[in-house]
Formats: C-alpha cells, sequence, structure tokens
C-alpha cells in the first residue's frame, strides 16, 4: 500500500461508512429488551398490569387506564377500599419516598364507571357457577368474556356473597352493585333463590352444563365453648347482616381479623360501647394494621391475650368469662348484652371430583382479592379444560437493585381526605374520600413503572456505537454493531435492559 | 463607524462580523468579555448563531470542531489554563483541517495563580499545527480575525489570533468598525471541501497506518507553506478593501537601522515610542514585529534584518532550561544565514511592565556591548 500526498484527502477519512465494521462480533454479552414484572404486579392476587394502567393515568387516559384495569379486574372500586394492599407492600418506590398508593388509583379507576366490551366471539360451551360471591362473579366474568355461556346460581335473593356484608364506610354497597351490573353486561344468566344440595343438585346440573364450578366461599367457624348457642350470640356474618337491630347497648366481640373489627365499628356507629378481645398480641391480628388504628381512634376498646372460656346467661345480660393467655389462674369476666363470635371460617376439605372450585374454597385465602384472582385462575382452568394450554412464559420480577436511581427524586405519597373521627361514627358514610383527579395525575407520575419500558430514550441517546434505533416508540439493538459494553442496560432506569451470554 | 472599544470586544465585533455561526466557550479571565458580548447577542437575536454552553474549555473546542466539521464557521476563545486544557483537541483540530479560529488572550500560566499577561500559554502550542499571529492594537484584532476566516478557509487550517491579556483585552482604544456589507464582500460564506453529512456518513480521522499517516503530515506542512503566501494576500485585498494594509511582518524604521528590536504583541507599541525618542538623538534603532509566529516566516525576516548590525529580541516568554522562544526561532532563522549579534531579554514575565525607558536601557545595553555570550539577558528581574 502506497500513496502519494497529493492523492490523499486533507484528512483521513473512511470510504465507506462504519455500518460495513461489524463491531458486534467483539462481545460475549449481549443486550435483549425484556420487560418484567414488577414487585406490585407479581404481588398481586388478582395479576392486574398495574404498571401499564399507572402509565396510562400519568398520561391522563383514564379510560385507557380503566378499561386494561378492568382486563384482569372487574371490581376496581370494591378491591380500591377492601383490598389489604399487597401490591404497595412490595413497592420499590417505599425506598424513595414512600409505596405508591395503588389502592387510591385503583379507587379512581373504579369510580370512573368505565365498562369493557365484550368479546364478539361466542363459545358454544355452558358453564354453571355456584356462588356469587367475588370468586364466582369474578370466573363468570372472565368466561364470559371469553365468550362462554354462563349461569350463575345464587342461594341469596342479591348477588355478591360476602361484598354485601363490608360495611359502607368502607365500602358503599352502592360500588358493589355498580361493579356487579358492569359484570352482568357482559351477558350473563342468574338463578337467585338456589341453593345448591336444597333447590338443585350437581348431578342435574352436571347434565345440563358443560363444566361446573363452585365458589361458594367457606362456613364461618364456631368457638368451641359452652354457651355459643345462647340467643344474643352471634357469628361475625349474622351480626353484619342485622339491619340496625341492635343500638344502643353493650357489645362483645371475639376475634382479631377484618369482620370481628368491620362488627365492632358497625355496632359502634349504631351507639354501642364495644369491646373487642383477641386471644394474642396487636400484631398478630389478621385484620389490616389501618382497620385497627382506625377501630382505637373510632373508640373500640380492644384487649389482647384473652381467651374465651364459656358464655353464661343471666336474666338481661350474658356474661362472658375469659383467661389471660398462658395463665390457668386468670380468669375473668365481662357483662354483656351481645356476644359477636368472628374467628374466621371453617378448614374445608376442597376434594370435589369433576367440579371446578374457585374462592375460599379453593384457596382459604380470606380476601376478596385472594377470591377475585381465584376465579380468574379458574376461569383459564376452565377455557384449558376445553381448548388445552395456551403458551405462557415466565418474567423475572425487577428488584431494587436493577433500578437506576440517578433518573428519579425522592417524592412523597399524596395524603388522602379522611373524615374526622366524631363525624364519621355518626353513620355509614365512608371514610376514605379518595383523591381529586390532579393528585392521581402526580401520584401516578411518580411510579417508577418498574421493568415497563418508559420510553425515556436513555438507550438509544447513551449507545456509543448507535448501535440502537427507535421506530414508532420500541427500541431494537443492531446486534451487527453492539459491542456488549452494557451502557443501556446500566441507564435504563427500569431495569427494562437484561444482558444475556452471547451465542458463539 | 468608530467605536471606543477594548480588546475584547473588538475580538467579539470580529466574529460578529465575519457572521460566526456556531460559537461554544467556557469563561476564563481575560477572555470571558469577548464570549459574554456574543452570548448577549445571539440571546438578544442579533447575532444568527449557536451559542453552545459547555462545562470546560476542552468540550467547547470539542463542540467548536463537530460544528465546523458539518460545514459551520466555529469560533472560541480562551486563556491560558484553558488554552491548555485544550491542548489535546489543538492537535486534532489542525490534523482534521479544520478552520476554526480561537482568539486566545495572553495570559500567564499558573502556577503562582495570575491573570496578568504573558506569552506563555499560546508559545507553548507553537507545535499543535495552528497558525499563529500576535497582534499589536484593539484595531488589528478586529481586522485580524477577520482575516483569519479567509486565511483558515482557504487552506485549511485553524488559526489563533493572540492578543495581550489587561493591555489591550481590557484597555479601550477608537476602533473602526467596517460595515457589514462590505465584510460579507471581502468575507463570503465558509463552502468546506468535505463534510460531516448524515445523509452519506464517514469516519472522520479514523486509523491512519504507518504507509499513509506520514504524508498527512507532510501535507499539514506544505499547509504551513502556503499559509504564509496566504495570509500576506488576505491582509493586502483587506488594506485595498478597509485602508489597513497587514501583512506576515510589520517593519518599523528599519531601512537604515543599525539595531534591530525584534518582537511579539503590545511591546512592540511601546518599542516604537522608545526608537522615536533614542533616534532624535541620533541613533540608528528600527524595529521588525512578528505578526505571524506560525507560519514562521524565516525568509522574509532575514531579508528585513539583513542590513542591521545587531539585534535585541525581547521576550514575554520562557522555554524553560533554553531561553526566549522568540529569541530561539530568530537564531534557527539566522543559522547559516546572517551572523549578527543576538540579545536575547527576558522581560515583563506575568505582566510585569515594560515602559520606553526599559527599552532605552535594552538598547543602550546593547550599543555598548559588541556581542553577548549570555542566552538570556534577563531585565527587570530581582536577582
Amino acid at each position: 500500500m502506497k500513496f502519494r500526498a497529493s492523492e490523499l484527502p486533507l484528512t483521513p477519512f473512511s470510504l465507506k461508512n462504519t455500518i460495513s465494521i461489524r463491531t458486534g462480533d467483539w462481545k460475549y454479552v449481549e443486550p435483549v429488551y425484556e420487560e418484567k414484572l414488577s414487585p406490585c404486579i407479581s404481588s398481586c392476587p388478582v395479576g392486574i398490569n398495574i404498571t401499564s394502567c399507572i402509565a396510562l393515568l400519568a398520561k391522563e387516559e383514564f379510560q385507557e387506564a380503566a378499561k386494561l384495569w378492568k382486563e384482569s379486574n372487574p371490581f376496581p372500586g370494591v378491591c380500591g377500599r377492601v383490598c389489604p394492599r399487597f401490591c404497595e407492600r412490595e413497592c420499590l418506590r417505599q425506598h424513595l419516598g414512600g409505596s405508591i398508593t395503588i389502592h387510591l388509583l385503583e379507587r379512581f379507576i373504579g369510580d370512573l364507571d368505565i365498562n369493557i366490551q365484550n368479546k364478539s366471539q361466542r363459545i358454544e360451551k355452558r358453564v354453571a357457577i355456584i356462588g356469587s360471591g367475588p370468586a364466582g362473579l369474578s370466573c363468570a366474568y372472565h368466561l364470559s368474556r371469553k365468550g362462554y355461556e354462563i349461569t350463575i346460581f345464587e342461594k341469596e335473593r342479591l348477588l355478591g356473597g360476602l361484598l354485601r356484608i363490608i360495611p359502607s364506610y368502607r365500602l358503599p354497597v352502592s360500588v358493589v352493585e355498580r361493579e356487579i351490573e358492569g359484570i352482568l353486561k357482559q351477558g350473563i344468566d342468574i338463578e337467585i333463590n338456589k341453593e345448591l344440595d336444597k333447590n338443585f343438585s350437581l348431578k342435574e346440573l352436571k347434565q345440563q352444563f358443560d363444566a361446573i364450578c363452585i365458589a361458594t366461599g367457606l362456613k364461618e367457624k364456631k368457638l368451641d365453648i359452652t354457651g355459643t348457642g345462647l340467643s344474643n350470640v352471634w357469628s361475625g356474618r349474622e351480626f353484619l347482616k342485622l339491619n340496625n337491630d341492635i343500638q344502643n347497648k353493650k357489645i362483645t366481640v371475639i376475634g382479631g381479623g377484618d369482620t370481628a373489627l368491620d362488627a365492632a365499628r358497625v355496632a359502634l356507629r349504631r351507639g354501642s360501647e364495644v369491646f373487642v378481645f383477641y386471644r394474642r398480641r396487636r400484631e398478630d391480628m389478621p385484620a389490616n394494621p389501618y382497620e385497627i388504628e382506625e377501630a382505637i381512634e373510632e373508640g373500640v376498646n380492644i384487649k389482647y391475650l384473652s381467651e374465651p372460656l364459656r358464655i353464661e346467661k343471666y336474666s338481661s345480660f350474658l356474661r362472658l368469662f375469659f383467661k389471660k393467655k398462658a395463665d390457668e389462674n386468670s380468669e375473668f369476666f365481662i357483662d354483656t348484652n351481645e356476644v359477636v363470635m368472628a374467628v374466621g371460617e371453617e378448614k374445608f376439605d376442597n376434594k370435589v371430583e369433576g367440579v371446578f372450585l374457585c374462592g375460599d374454597i379453593l384457596t382459604q385465602k380470606g380476601t376478596v382479592s385472594h377470591a377475585i384472582g381465584s376465579g380468574k385462575k379458574t376461569a383459564s382452568l376452565i377455557h384449558k379444560y376445553f381448548f388445552g394450554e395456551e403458551p405462557s412464559i415466565t418474567l423475572p420480577v425487577v428488584e431494587f437493585e436493577n433500578l437506576n436511581l440517578d433518573y428519579f427524586k425522592e417524592e412523597y405519597p399524596p395524603k388522602e381526605e379522611k373524615r374526622g373521627i366524631s363525624q364519621r361514627i355518626k353513620d355509614f358514610d365512608e371514610v376514605y374520600q379518595g383523591l381529586t383527579k390532579e393528585k392521581i395525575i402526580k401520584e401516578a407520575k411518580r411510579c417508577f413503572g418498574c421493568g415497563k419500558c418508559g420510553g425515556c430514550d436513555n438507550c438509544y441517546i447513551y449507545c456509543p456505537d448507535v448501535a440502537i434505533s427507535k421506530e414508532d416508540g420500541k427500541y431494537t439493538v443492531d446486534y451487527d454493531h453492539c459491542k456488549g459494553c452494557g451502557i443501556c442496560m446500566e441507564e435504563c432506569p427500569r431495569g427494562v435492559i437484561s444482558m444475556r451470554r452471547t451465542k458463539k | 463607524m468608530k467605536l471606543l472599544l477594548t480588546g475584547n470586544y473588538a475580538a467579539s465585533y470580529g466574529a460578529i462580523l465575519s457572521r460566526a455561526e456556531a460559537i461554544s466557550a467556557y469563561p476564563i479571565t481575560p477572555q470571558t468579555q469577548i464570549v459574554e458580548k456574543l452570548s448577549t447577542m445571539v440571546a438578544e437575536g442579533k447575532l444568527n448563531a449557536k451559542f453552545i454552553n459547555v462545562e470546560s474549555e476542552r468540550s467547547a473546542l470539542a463542540v467548536c470542531m463537530g460544528a465546523s466539521a458539518t460545514g459551520a464557521r466555529a469560533f472560541t476563545a480562551t486563556s491560558a489554563q484553558g488554552l491548555a486544557l485544550m491542548h489535546e483537541l489543538l492537535h486534532w483540530t489542525a490534523g482534521a483541517r479544520l478552520p476554526l479560529v480561537l482568539v486566545n488572550v495572553n495570559r500567564a500560566m499558573a502556577p503562582g495563580w495570575t491573570v496578568w499577561c504573558d506569552e506563555n500559554d499560546s508559545l507553548s502550542q507553537r507545535d499543535t499545527g495552528w497558525m499563529q499571529i500576535y497582534c499589536e492594537s484593539n484595531q488589528e484584532v478586529l481586522d485580524t480575525v477577520i482575516q483569519a476566516y479567509k486565511i483558515a478557509e482557504k487552506i485549511m487550517l485553524p488559526m489563533m489570533v493572540c492578543l495581550d491579556g489587561i493591555f489591550l483585552s481590557h484597555t479601550q482604544e477608537v476602533v473602526d468598525v467596517p460595515e457589514q456589507e462590505i465584510v460579507d464582500r471581502f468575507l463570503p460564506p465558509y463552502r468546506p471541501p468535505f463534510s460531516l453529512d448524515t445523509s452519506f456518513p464517514h469516519a472522520f480521522g479514523s486509523l491512519t497506518p504507518p504507509p499513509v499517516y506520514f504524508e498527512f503530515r507532510y501535507k499539514l506542512q506544505q499547509a504551513m507553506d502556503e499559509a504564509q503566501t496566504e495570509i500576506e494576500r488576505a491582509g493586502k485585498e483587506f488594506g485595498n478593501t478597509f485602508g489597513r494594509d497587514y501583512g506576515l511582518l510589520d517593519e518599523y524604521l528599519l531601512n537604515d537601522a543599525e539595531v534591530a528590536i525584534v518582537a511579539l504583541g503590545t511591546v512592540c507599541g511601546t518599542c516604537r515610542a522608545a526608537i522615536d525618542r533614542l533616534n532624535e538623538k541620533g541613533n540608528k534603532i528600527g524595529m521588525l514585529r512578528i505578526r505571524t509566529f506560525r507560519p514562521f516566516p524565516k525568509k522574509k525576516i532575514i531579508k528585513s534584518l539583513k542590513n542591521v548590525k545587531k539585534v535585541i529580541i525581547i521576550d514575554r516568554n520562557i522555554s524553560y532550561g533554553h531561553h526566549g522562544i522568540l529569541h530561539e526561532e530568530i537564531k534557527s532563522a539566522f543559522y547559516r544565514k546572517l551572523n549578527i549579534p543576538l540579545f536575547g531579554f527576558i522581560a515583563g514575565l506575568g505582566g510585569r511592565d515594560i515602559t520606553p525607558e526599559d527599552i532605552e536601557q535594552m538598547v543602550n545595553y546593547t550599543l555598548k556591548h559588541k556581542k553577548t555570550d549570555r542566552d538570556i539577558l534577563w531585565w527587570g528581574v530581582n536577582k
């Protein structure tokens, strides 16, 4: 190779562009766009695509957010109010200001009252669903959306199961009814006042239907002590179903779950003096911590480490005996007008041949969210039973270390309006007031969007080899020129990019 | 239009009239006012240019290089440590043959920390492949910036226009600011012979192996040789257009001089006053101002000095371990051509005044001595 100076340009430059130099084969690892599960999604019993919905809220695309939410969960208004917020416990935002208040976003979405269109195709299969609690309704909803013909059998006059006994200061009946109505709009037949083994048998159903799903929930557990059969002794659900009959009394509740606290706070609102006795410590109570706090705020007296022994009847009152836990000589009693036993559900042997199960009867988890999630899962099991497995992929879950905190500031969650104690114990109106639209947008913008591409262009901008291109908002790696430096992965704020070994 | 301008504003007006399209700089005293003025003009929409803020002088030059590579007329200005920080890219700009103009306001190098003048900052960038012109007056600063683009864009080499910090940068003189229309005629828009173009991409400055690297360096030196002609041609054309002639060198009363003073920058103005006084007393003293330091106009210098009996060189700079930088250059130019005794003074480092009396005394010293064996005649240092 020999050139005369006169033949050369002023400064060296390539005759071809550098695309002909395939620097890509220098690498031994390469980036791959791999959207991951956010911790909120992975911990959600219903598997709602939370991050995508929040991204839509941030863009003020409320309708789209609501539709996407309802793809998974027909009960956002309900869950936004009563879900124990598993998602928020895992939310990675808690390390930089506080978890996203996902329940408030969900409540907002629910209260938009937007229904999604039914899928157009019909499937000529009839499915009977027994029980119209959150599990049965969720299963019905998801199957109906796939095109199945659904009939729900409900022993009561009204649909909703346990949703109907949640007090309206936590969950207004109107919200429950609105969302049930939305589900029924999918085109679902209902048979009310029909109880299994009383008004019909499984055998009959099997002749008329291609599949049967039982979602009848669990029975309440009874305490094994004397006196539980006395009048003025109620189970938690019985008490919550009573309509304003018991007022201005002294009420004693046994138990530490949501039902126990619901009973206590309802009684309080009806003017009664309320005591709750729980056999273990406060931190062991299965009720949501904020429910416990609110009950105490409102004036419910909670006694811990108290095991019930027996109930004795006197002329105008009941005498309820306890002992301090692990102390045989510590017997004491309380005199009361009414006793409410809210001590959980009976375990159930969930092996029933030839039918599908869903909800508490299957999972025994005891939350509305788990029931809804179970309904959704059983719906896909039923679909699989008819049409075989659909391909599914398991995505990794984003960890805090995968985020690049250089791109996020410390920001704090909004404060939700809460009614004053003296006001709220006088009626059954909601304690919490939700968030305004402006606050919803601001809160949605605070979401990291873990594992979900936010279209920030960092990978595209920072790639030193210009090996990432962008078209229609989607990024593509040019593996012929990517040298595998990993800058894109490092600069991705949300952990969307993973590095994998190259095939060599 | 005649305005009372500092050397800094004269440089700004030079860039404005040259229609600089991309300006990037990092503030450093005594340069800051130059780009401050330009950024104000851009902000007020009076100058159609992009002003790009950066975090260092190195980035400033990198930005200007990029802009110049796309075919934009680029301008930057700096001083001392700022110029030193640009050092790597000074080489790159010249090697990439980008016709940038950089105004360097001469300031001594720290430490000790200083904002006053000497020329060590730009003279120590001697070998980077940049042309260097040293100005004596504010008028010359303005005029030279305009000429600099004409020359640089003709031969495709960057030009450094140097002016003494404080002495010129911060003192006002009456400056004739030419009409834009006439400047436009003198300096048409830049038409690059090659440029960065995204629709037809090339890699610039790519790997250049031994069989070709050498040839590129040969071409750069050829361009420097050619630059001598272009500097003279541009200076003459400028004179025809605006009535102010410029050349590679600037002679003062050299015709029948017996002793010649050779120097750079503002000290030459002081020399003129001192020479007038000396010659009134019957001496025959003249001066050769080295306006163009790179390319170094050896032949012209020899031609100018061939009849004098002694040469005084006043260096406001030093090459440590050797002697004054201009002294060294003159000595090498004289080699085998002229055998005239040289008196190399070093004076005024770090902004210390060189007064007409100092010059007179240097001349008297020279007149008294036949020759000197000393490499450095330290002037005014308290030993």
